[in-house]
């Protein structure tokens, strides 16, 4: 197996590090999935960006996903898979990266190339609502 | 990436004064601009090359840059911007770890020209 590593990189045990990013997550967890409620214009807005890239992007065996309160509750996404992607209209593409939280590119190992539109916000939680409300 | 020259020598110097035909000076200015950015987005995006051609059916100017993965948020506004100002943007696949990127701009030549 090819070594993807540099030579004066080792690979230490730290088990009060591991720790850390556990229980870090676990509290990440808690709080996501705290009784919360969605946020309607983040919603539409994941919907609206769908419909436009729909109209920003051609190529060959271009494939659209768009997935609401997933990973996580309040996180969405929308993913693009093709073998040849074109943006057939760069501005109204540029406008939905600069609306998503954040736009990754890269090649897959099946030949095409995928992009990933992230977005939070989805929800909120109810405690805020409350608090907002009193 | 090292880079050995910038993307003003290569459009400006390689490919439009390699063409015959006068170029739209204004288009050319822009043109510069938009390298300055591309410059900035091979720096910041780690991009592995760049090479600059220009189609000979369509005469458009077409920036490729080859690049393995890059993310962006709301810090890159300046990309956004870079993106929206292509007449069209292209992405292929080169392997397993690399894609093409690239950026294509027509009507670089005077209408007399064309």
């Amino acid at each position: 197996m090819e070594d993807y590593f540099d030579d004066d990189f080792e690979l230490e045990e730290d088990e009060e590090l591991d720790d850390f990013i556990l229980k870090l997550g676990q509290i990440i967890l808690e709080d996501e999935y705290q009784p919360h409620e969605d946020v309607p214009e983040r919603i539409e807005l994941i919907k609206k960006c769908g419909e436009g890239l729909k109209y920003a992007i051609a190529g060959k065996n271009v494939k659209f996903t768009c997935g609401l309160h997933n990973p996580f509750p309040s996180c969405g996404y929308i993913s693009i898979v093709g073998e040849d992607v074109v943006v057939v209209n760069p501005d109204l593409f540029a406008a939905i990266c600069s609306a998503s939280d954040n736009f990754n590119i890269y090649s897959r190992t099946d030949g095409k190339i995928q992009m990933d539109f992230g977005f939070h916000g989805l929800t909120r939680k109810l405690v805020e609502v409350y608090e907002e409300t009193v | 990436m090292k880079r050995q020259f910038n993307c003003f020598d290569i459009v400006v110097g390689r490919v439009i004064h390699s063409i015959k035909g006068e170029v739209n000076e204004e288009k050319e200015l822009f043109l510069i601009d938009q390298c300055e950015l591309i410059d900035r987005a091979i720096e910041e995006f780690n991009m592995v090359s760049i090479d600059t051609y220009v189609n000979k059916v369509t005469k458009d100017i077409v920036i490729k840059l080859t690049c393995s993965e890059f993310e962006t948020n709301s810090e890159h506004i300046w990309f956004y911007d870079l993106l929206s100002k292509a007449d069209m943007l292209h992405m292929k696949i080169c392997d397993e770890e690399l894609f093409e990127f690239e950026f294509i701009y027509e009507s670089i030549w005077e209408d007399d020209n064309e």
